[in-house]
């Protein structure tokens, strides 16, 4: 069996006595798989992007591409394409110009780098041929994804793609991804949108001042809807149905609504026994463990 | 690697204005001389000298830029090809890319170091052609008369002058280590110049106290930059070179190792 594209084991990161980015991660992407690294800012996913790709040297642990250790310059990186952080591009220069000088700064040939279809993806049109300092933000990230696509990797590592672009742009990069993980490429995105995460991917981690809180796939982590937030005119009354409802596990108050887990019962009958027994809903919202862990390491950090 | 890194360095404002200095410059002094006369105050050091003598011949005036550029312009054109190298591209978020590909950190620096060297020939190619250029259209070809008041042929004044320009570009190896080095350091171009320039200039100045032991200044990396004046005394004194050449060693070798070692250990965070 071919070694995972990426094989993370106790990675630790530490800047300074106070500052330790990334606190023994382990993490595995195989093949084929859209994974999302979620976390809030600062939670350590760059930092660990960049070790992953030779950029950050690990105060412990490490991390294999394809079954290779990774150091500065590695073989492995071949086979990957990278976007980390924002783009960059020398702005004297042409898009078409950056895109060949940086295959070419590889020691690759431009014959394998698949020129044509990483400028179909930038699509910049006759812009292309513009200097790059002429460019909008969202000209670049684009050009930044092609970039990343030159040589069609089998890996695709992006941190944060979707900053800066206006939602149409987002969907578009959306798309974008979902076309790439339907060739075959397994795809590693960082986000700290949760949304994001959840249209895009199929496996995700959640993460919080470095290290791995929750991990599965989407499906696992968004699927099972245990939980609801309700907003009623009568909070009292509503504790009082509630409790009579065999599915209801617990009731919490939680600013001026209240949180229900609920256990194999449908949201509709809960909302259904509270309109019967008097209680007017004005919002009904699904909580899952995705936005549970994501939101309680919110807190934790605040 | 070499090719792509010279192709991104050339087509640059920076470039076109650090190489326009170096050709311009000459040519403005001609022109100066030209329509204001020689100088006719009596000079003391040779710089001057050159000077004095800048009218006489065509074959002078290079002799003459090259003398009084070598000093401080150039260096600071030739300090910014090499401290911009690594740091301009950590300033344009390029540095990341370029790293990220399968290539050794170290080749990546040799392709630095040598762009940046071509660039620092042509620079210094580029005073001596200026000054020729100008100086002949003003001044003919005639023969050279040296502050030494040695006489050259014009041909063989010119060849003196290519092996003193030779020096003079491996005598500013020394501080370009240097700012290849601090430019591996940081993300900002001009503070590798000026750190570098520094350096030069805190040695010009010890260099220039005589109270200052010679055994020390001996020591300082610009004490021999003025050496290949020696070129144009009869007969021509070379010993200074030769410790000049030598002298640049350590320090070039030295900041270059350093660089390679930070370079190798570095978190790129840019």
């Amino acid at each position: 069996m071919p070694a995972p594209p990426i094989q993370i084991e106790g990675l630790s990161k530490r800047f300074s006595k106070d500052v330790l980015a990334v606190d023994r991660l382990d993490l595995t992407v195989e093949e084929g798989q859209v994974f999302g690294l979620l976390g809030p800012n600062g939670a350590g996913k760059t930092t660990t992007l960049r070790m992953l790709v030779g950029l950050v040297r690990p105060t412990a642990g490490g991390s294999r591409l394809f079954g290779d250790v990774v150091k500065p310059g590695a073989r492995a990186l071949r086979r990957v394409g990278t976007l980390v952080e924002s783009p960059g591009f020398v702005p004297h220069l042409s898009g078409l110009k950056n895109l060949e000088l940086f295959w070419r700064a590889g020691g690759q040939h431009l014959d394998e780098a698949d020129l044509d279809g990483a400028l179909e993806v930038a699509d910049l049109g006759r812009a292309i041929s513009r200097k790059v300092k002429t460019y909008s933000h969202g000209m670049k990230q684009r050009l930044g994804i092609a970039q990343a696509l030159l040589g069609k990797p089998d890996l695709l590592i992006l941190d944060e793609p979707t900053t800066g672009l206006d939602p149409q742009q987002m969907r578009e990069m959306r798309l974008l991804v979902h076309s790439i993980a339907n060739r075959g490429a397994t795809v590693l995105l960082s986000s700290h949108l949760l949304g994001e995460v959840e249209q895009v991917c199929s496996h995700a981690a959640v993460v919080n001042r470095g290290h791995v809180v929750a991990t599965g796939t989407v499906a696992e982590l968004v699927g099972r809807a245990t939980t609801i937030y309700i907003e009623v005119d009568d909070v009292e009354r509503a504790r009082a149905v509630l409790s009579k409802i065999p599915g209801v596990r617990a009731v919490n108050e939680e600013g001026t609504g209240l949180s229900i887990d609920l256990e194999e019962i449908d949201r509709k009958e809960i909302v259904a026994k509270l309109v019967r027994g008097g209680v007017g809903v004005e919002t009904v919202m699904s909580r899952h463990r995705l936005e549970d862990a994501f939101l309680s390491m919110l807190e934790e950090g605040s | 690697m070499i090719r792509v890194e010279l192709r991104k360095q050339i087509r640059r404002l920076r470039t076109y204005i650090g190489l326009g200095i170096c050709f311009g410059l000459p040519v403005i002094i001609t022109i100066a001389l030209k329509v204001g006369g020689p100088p006719h105050e009596r000079g003391g050091g040779n710089e001057e000298g050159f000077f004095r003598l800048a009218t006489k011949s065509g074959v002078n005036m290079p002799i003459a830029a090259l003398s009084v550029m070598s000093m401080f312009l150039l260096p600071i054109v030739i300090l910014l090809f090499f401290g911009e190298s690594v740091a301009g591209e950590a300033g344009w978020g390029t540095l990341r890319y370029l790293l990220v590909r399968p290539v050794k950190r170290g080749k990546l620096l040799r392709a630095k170091v040598v762009v940046a060297f071509f660039l620092a020939i042509i620079g210094t190619a580029l005073v001596i052609a200026g000054g020729l250029a100008a100086g002949i259209a003003a001044f003919g070809w005639h023969s050279v008369i040296t502050p030494s008041l040695a006489v050259f042929t014009p041909r063989a004044a010119l060849q003196q002058l290519l092996i003193g320009a030779g020096y003079v570009v491996w005598n500013f190896s020394g501080a370009a280590a240097l700012a290849f080095l601090l430019s591996t350091m940081t993300d900002s171009p001009v503070g590798t110049v000026a750190g570098s320039m520094g350096l030069v200039i805190v040695s010009q100045i010890l260099d220039g106290i005589t109270a200052v032991p010679a055994g020390f200044r001996n020591w300082l990396p610009t004490h021999f930059w003025t050496a290949w004046h020696g070129l144009f005394v009869v007969p021509s004194e070379r010993t200074d070179m030769i410790r000049g050449t030598l002298h640049q060693l350590p320090y070039a070798v030295g900041f270059l190792v350093l660089a390679w070692w930070w370079f190798k250990r570095k978190d790129i965070l840019s």
